[in-house]
Order: C-alpha cells, then sequence, then structure tokens
C-alpha cells in the first residue's frame, strides 16, 4: 500500500510531495516506490500493446515499456543534473532523480488508466496503422501531463536554490526537448512494441529509418496516400 | 456534544487529505468513538470539563490523530482506480494467452471448463485481491471482471482476437 500512497500524494498533494524532495526527505523510500509502480504500470500497458501480435511480443512489450523509460532516463539526467548545478542548484543528482522519476510514474499511471480503451480497440479494430497512431496519440498526452509535473515539481525544487532559479526553468524546458528525442530514439531502437501482423516476432528489428519518419508513413497510409510495407 | 469537542474534530480533520467519501467515512466513525468516550465519561460521573480532557487524554492530540489516520487511509483511493484500469486488462490478457486456445478462437463451454489452468486463473483473480488488499469487494470485483470478461469472450465471436 505504501506505493499507492506515494502515487495518491504525487496526484493528489504534489506540492508537499515537491516540497519532500527538495529537503531531501525519504528520498530512497520515494525512488523505491515510484520505481515499482512505474515498471508495474508500463509492463502492464506494453503486454497490451503487444497482445495484437503474439504471446512472445506481448511478453517482450512488457519487459521492453519500463526499460525504455528508466534507460532514456539514466541517458538523460547527467545533464539536467550538470546544468542545472552550472545555474546554481544546490539539488543533487538522487534528487534530480526522483523529480524525473515522478513524471515518469504519472505518465504511467495515466497509460494506465489508458490501457482498458486500447484494450477495446485492440478487440473491436484490426487496422495496425491505426492502433499504432493512437498509441503514439496517447503516450504523447501521457507524457506532456509528466512534463507538466516535472516543471512544477522543478519550479518548487528550484526556488531554494541561491541564483537563477529562471535560467534553471529554461533549462528544465530545453532538457525537456532532448529528453523527447532521446526517448524517440530509444524506442525506435527497442522496436517492437506492438508487431506489424505480417512479420514473424522479432525482439528486437535492424536499425535503420527513424521514429519520425515512420510515424510520418503511418499517418499517409491511414489517410490513403500510400502503403508502407 | 461540546463546542470543544468539535474543535478536536476540525483538528484532526485539518490534517487529512483524501478522497472526499473516504474522509466523511472515517470523520464519521472517529466521531462515533469521540461521542461514545464522552459519554461513557460522563455517566462515571464526570462534568463536562473533565470528560473532555478524559477524552483528549485517550485519543491524543488532534494533529497527531489526524495525521495517523490519513497515513492509515492513504492510498486507498488510488488502489480503487490502478485495480479498475489494471484488473480487467490483465484479467484480459490472461484469459487471451492462458486459456483460450492459440490462434484466438474460443473454445466451447465444456473444453473451457475442464482446463485446469482456467480454474486456477479464476482462482488467482478471487484470492489475490483478497489476500493483498484484504477487502472483501476488490475481490468480488476481480471475480466478477473474470466471470464477463470469460462470457463476453465466448459469446461474442465477432471481437477480433
Amino acid at each position: 500500500m505504501n506505493d499507492l500512497a506515494v502515487i495518491e500524494t504525487i496526484l493528489r498533494n504534489r506540492f508537499h510531495f515537491f516540497i519532500d524532495i527538495r529537503d531531501g526527505v525519504q528520498l530512497q523510500a520515494k525512488i523505491k516506490a515510484m520505481l515499482f509502480s512505474s515498471i508495474v504500470f508500463l509492463a502492464l500497458f506494453g503486454a497490451v500493446m503487444g497482445s495484437t501480435h503474439s504471446l512472445w511480443q506481448a511478453l517482450s512489450s512488457a519487459a521492453k515499456l519500463p526499460i525504455l523509460f528508466l534507460a532514456t532516463l539514466i541517458v538523460s539526467s547527467p545533464t539536467l543534473y550538470f546544468f542545472n548545478v552550472l545555474f546554481g542548484s544546490n539539488q543533487s543528482l538522487t534528487q534530480n532523480v526522483a523529480l524525473i522519476l515522478t513524471a515518469i510514474t504519472v505518465t504511467s499511471v495515466l497509460l494506465l488508466s489508458f490501457a482498458p480503451i486500447v484494450l477495446f480497440f485492440l478487440l473491436t479494430t484490426s487496422g495496425y496503422q491505426f492502433f499504432k497512431l493512437l498509441n503514439v496519440g496517447i503516450f504523447a498526452v501521457c507524457a506532456s501531463m509528466g512534463v507538466l509535473f516535472l516543471s512544477q515539481g522543478m519550479a518548487i525544487v528550484s526556488a531554494s536554490g541561491k541564483e537563477g532559479s529562471t535560467a534553471r526553468l529554461v533549462v528544465m524546458w530545453l532538457w525537456v526537448l532532448v529528453y523527447a528525442f532521446v526517448g524517440s530514439q530509444m524506442a525506435w531502437t527497442l522496436r517492437p512494441f506492438i508487431g506489424a501482423p505480417s512479420m514473424k516476432f522479432e525482439l528486437f528489428r535492424q536499425l535503420g529509418g527513424n521514429f519520425y519518419s515512420n510515424i510520418f508513413a503511418s499517418i499517409g497510409e491511414l489517410l490513403g496516400f500510400f502503403v508502407v510495407r | 456534544m461540546s463546542a470543544q469537542l468539535e474543535e478536536l474534530l476540525s483538528q484532526i480533520r485539518a490534517e487529512m487529505d483524501l478522497e472526499s467519501d473516504a474522509e466523511y467515512e472515517v470523520m464519521s466513525e472517529i466521531r462515533a468513538h469521540l461521542e461514545e468516550a464522552w459519554a461513557e465519561a460522563r455517566a462515571g460521573g464526570l462534568s463536562e470539563r473533565e470528560a473532555l480532557a478524559e477524552v483528549r487524554q485517550r485519543f491524543g492530540p488532534g494533529r497527531e490523530v489526524g495525521a495517523s489516520l490519513h497515513q492509515a487511509h492513504l492510498g486507498w483511493g488510488t488502489a480503487d482506480g490502478v485495480l479498475s484500469a489494471g484488473l480487467p486488462v490483465l484479467c484480459a490478457l490472461v484469459l487471451r494467452w492462458l486459456v483460450f486456445a492459440p490462434d484466438g478462437t474460443a473454445l466451447g463451454w465444456p473444453e473451457l471448463l475442464n482446463r485446469p489452468s482456467f480454474w486456477v486463473v479464476a482462482l488467482v483473480m478471487l484470492l489475490v485481491p483478497l489476500l493483498k488488499f484484504g477487502r472483501w469487494r476488490y475481490a468480488m470485483a476481480g471475480w466478477l471482471v473474470f466471470w464477463a470478461l470469460t462470457v463476453i469472450f465466448m459469446n461474442w465471436p465477432a471481437l477480433r482476437w
């Protein structure tokens, strides 16, 4: 129940939660609870995504979706930390990680809330491109809310620094762009998550192309401009 | 009941930030306990003031009581939300990959009911919510969702999966 209590505090009383992070109160316990909840929720959503293809794809996506978020966190968090330090922050790397994990936890909870809707479309539609774009849209909405939480948290935590709190907020928004690019490239590297119906199960696909051109092609096929092979 | 007891209740409530219906239930319960303790003290021959002091001593400072009640009940609202979203999804996935035919076609009822894996999943859906959260309503919700999804999958072949 402690893990869910942490989530409830984040959603219902975020100001208090961010103050705790700023003051370094029970950081390890908070990080552990957020990690556990995020992994479980992301794994469940990953399993739903992969279930359109096969059991192996469902299991693979359940494992890969938490890895996607955590790997992106590991790759991107030092940048945020060092730029914050450069602009006068007195927060540790652990506090920065806790803040980013708050955003990931919010994203994962929202993704879980969308899981029944994704399951409904999985059961009632057969269009692969539609299903893929539906998931991309859901990810975009949930990640945006997570980033909004991060910006609120950063504003509260930054207020305690000696100077440069405005500069640190600008750094945070630039970092969000970097985080989005790293995340989308990581997703492309770890693909497939849904699995094209015409292809056999693969744990990872060959590198090549990129996330954005693939989404553009999917939109083109859905609108009837061309067929993606 | 005296104004001081109302003040104690207000102090307790000020420390809580739960969902409004959960907060209402907790406050109703604590109010009943306070009134009972106050009535007992009055029946024992204490004056209003002494009875109030007795109640305060028995329950502790309002802020501490409120904080501990908040901690004790925090998370149940999220548990409701997580289970309402996660349980049907988890149940559907388990049914799909462990119970039905590999190609996704639904089996007949006799064949399905003869599968031990089906009954294992049914038992898990009943017992895990009960043992993990200790609440009957979660167990019943899990059980209902399980059977509803089974009936839907078995009788609605138009569902693509």
